[in-house]
Formats: C-alpha cells, sequence, structure tokens
C-alpha cells in the first residue's frame, strides 16, 4: 500500500518536471501574434555608398527599431526603420525604411547559439535630404549577430539595394552596432 | 608549388600561409587527379562559403509547407536580425 506522503512527493516531482521543461517544441499558431512579435532597437555606424563610384556617398550614426514577427523557426518578417545621425554639418540627416523576410541560416533549426547568421530579402526607401527624391528598391541583405548577454548584440550587417529607377544608381550599405530586445519571445 | 599556389590564391583575394597549410595536408598523400579534386574543393569553400542552391531552395520549401500548416514553432533569436 502506498503512503499519503509518497504519493504527495510523486506527485511533486511529476509536477515539477511537467512546468520545468516542455515535452515537446513549443508550436504556435502562426497567427498569434502576441508569441511571436519581437520588438528591437539598435545603435551604430551606417555607411552608404554607391554601386559604380563606391566612394561612401554618406556616413554616419544610426539609432533605429526593428518589429520582428517570427513565423517560422528559421523565418520571420522584419521591418525596420532607421535614422542615420550625419557627423559631419554638410551632410544631412537621413530615414532608412526596409521590410525584409529573413532567412536563419545559422545556427541549424535544432541547435541555439550566440552567433545568427540570416540572408534576407525585401525593400527600401532610402529618404534623402529634403528636396531630393527618395531611393527606392529591391534589397538583399545578409546580418551577423552576436548575442553576449540576455537580450544585448553586436551585429553587422551588409546590405545591397537594387534600384527600382534605371537613373539611379544601386547602393550598398554597411552597418556595425549595438542592438537590444526591448520585448518579445525569449 | 608554395609560390604559384600563393600567385592563385592572391588572384582569388584568399591568399594566406594558413589556407596553403591547410591545401598541403589535405592534398597529402593523394593521388594527383584527388589531390586536384581536394584542392579545387577547398578553394570553393574558402571563395564561396555560400549555401547550396538546391539545399536552400529545400529549406524553403520546408518553411512554406510548415506555414502552411498553420502551427509552427518561433525562434527566440529572430530579433537579432531585425538590425
Amino acid at each position: 500500500m502506498k503512503s499519503p506522503t509518497r504519493i504527495a512527493l510523486a506527485s511533486a516531482v511529476a509536477l515539477a518536471i511537467a512546468c520545468a521543461a516542455p515535452a515537446f517544441p513549443q508550436t504556435y499558431s502562426v497567427f498569434d501574434a502576441g508569441k511571436r512579435t519581437q520588438v528591437a532597437v539598435h545603435v551604430g555606424a551606417l555607411t552608404i555608398a554607391e554601386q559604380e563610384t563606391g566612394s561612401p556617398e554618406w556616413s554616419g550614426v544610426e539609432a533605429g527599431g526593428a518589429i520582428v514577427y517570427s513565423l517560422h523557426k528559421q523565418f520571420s518578417l522584419v521591418g525596420t526603420y532607421d535614422h542615420g545621425f550625419p557627423i559631419t554639418s554638410d551632410r544631412d540627416h537621413r530615414n532608412y525604411l526596409r521590410a525584409v523576410g529573413n532567412l536563419k541560416v545559422y545556427p541549424p533549426p535544432t541547435e541555439r547559439s550566440a552567433t545568427n547568421l540570416f540572408i534576407g530579402g525585401g525593400y527600401m526607401v532610402i529618404d534623402r535630404a529634403a528636396g531630393a527624391e527618395s531611393w527606392q528598391g529591391g534589397l538583399g541583405q545578409v546580418v551577423v549577430s552576436h548575442l553576449f548577454a540576455d537580450g544585448w548584440g553586436v551585429y553587422g550587417s551588409y546590405i545591397h539595394g537594387f534600384a527600382r529607377d534605371e537613373l539611379e544608381a544601386d547602393v550598398n550599405v554597411a552597418k556595425l552596432g549595438l542592438q537590444h530586445r526591448l520585448f518579445g519571445a525569449r | 608549388m608554395n609560390d604559384a599556389l600563393k600567385k592563385v590564391l592572391e588572384a582569388l583575394g584568399i591568399a594566406d600561409d594558413g589556407l596553403i597549410d591547410e591545401i598541403k595536408e589535405r592534398a597529402a598523400g593523394l593521388p594527383v587527379e584527388e589531390r586536384v579534386a581536394a584542392i579545387e574543393a577547398l578553394i570553393r569553400e574558402k571563395v564561396s562559403p555560400e549555401i547550396d542552391p538546391a539545399k536552400l531552395a529545400a529549406t524553403i520549401t520546408g518553411i512554406a509547407r510548415d506555414v502552411m500548416t498553420g502551427v509552427t514553432e518561433i525562434d527566440p533569436d529572430a530579433w537579432a536580425g531585425g538590425v
């Protein structure tokens, strides 16, 4: 006959195991925005060069934010806004808007790593100085990020922008900085 | 051999002593044909470490199939790609 103490102990252990780790990977509806949405901010250096000249057209400090919708453990939809602050008085402020589909190519889907590599494609708008027309076009990008603490990381990214207007040149954008997750799944 | 190899690697923009040693190790003891193939494979790895297009297509197809089921896992580190 089992004693009440043993039954209580066994129940407590079973409950603790059930609460500590789910038996299966957690899945959610693809429309569950509450579980899937993350918001992050970043600050760093940004430089943009026209494809033809190669010389930096604009460089400065960027501060921005992103809304990330993790649609899959290997794929997310990202909307970002960056504001570029010039470091010299002869340059203007810039605004950068991007809508990107990000494919996570490292680490493998069964693993979690401090270092993450994403490749993505999407659309970019660069709002130039007042009076000048904005640049628009498709983009391809590579982002490497290294997380060094909970919700904190450093990033480097390269973006190639394919000009929509034939009269415009393609652009290359390089970014390097510090990122922080404000909220979302962890 | 070192000079010729170094020139080839320089032309590809990947010349360094470590890589030359790696090539020597990879090629050591192999017949000539296999040696060439081994060196070519190593250089391809260094020049273009990009994802295999067929593998990438399979990955994208797999993701699309998973998403179509309406229920998927999330990536808790997806925010790191939002820069």
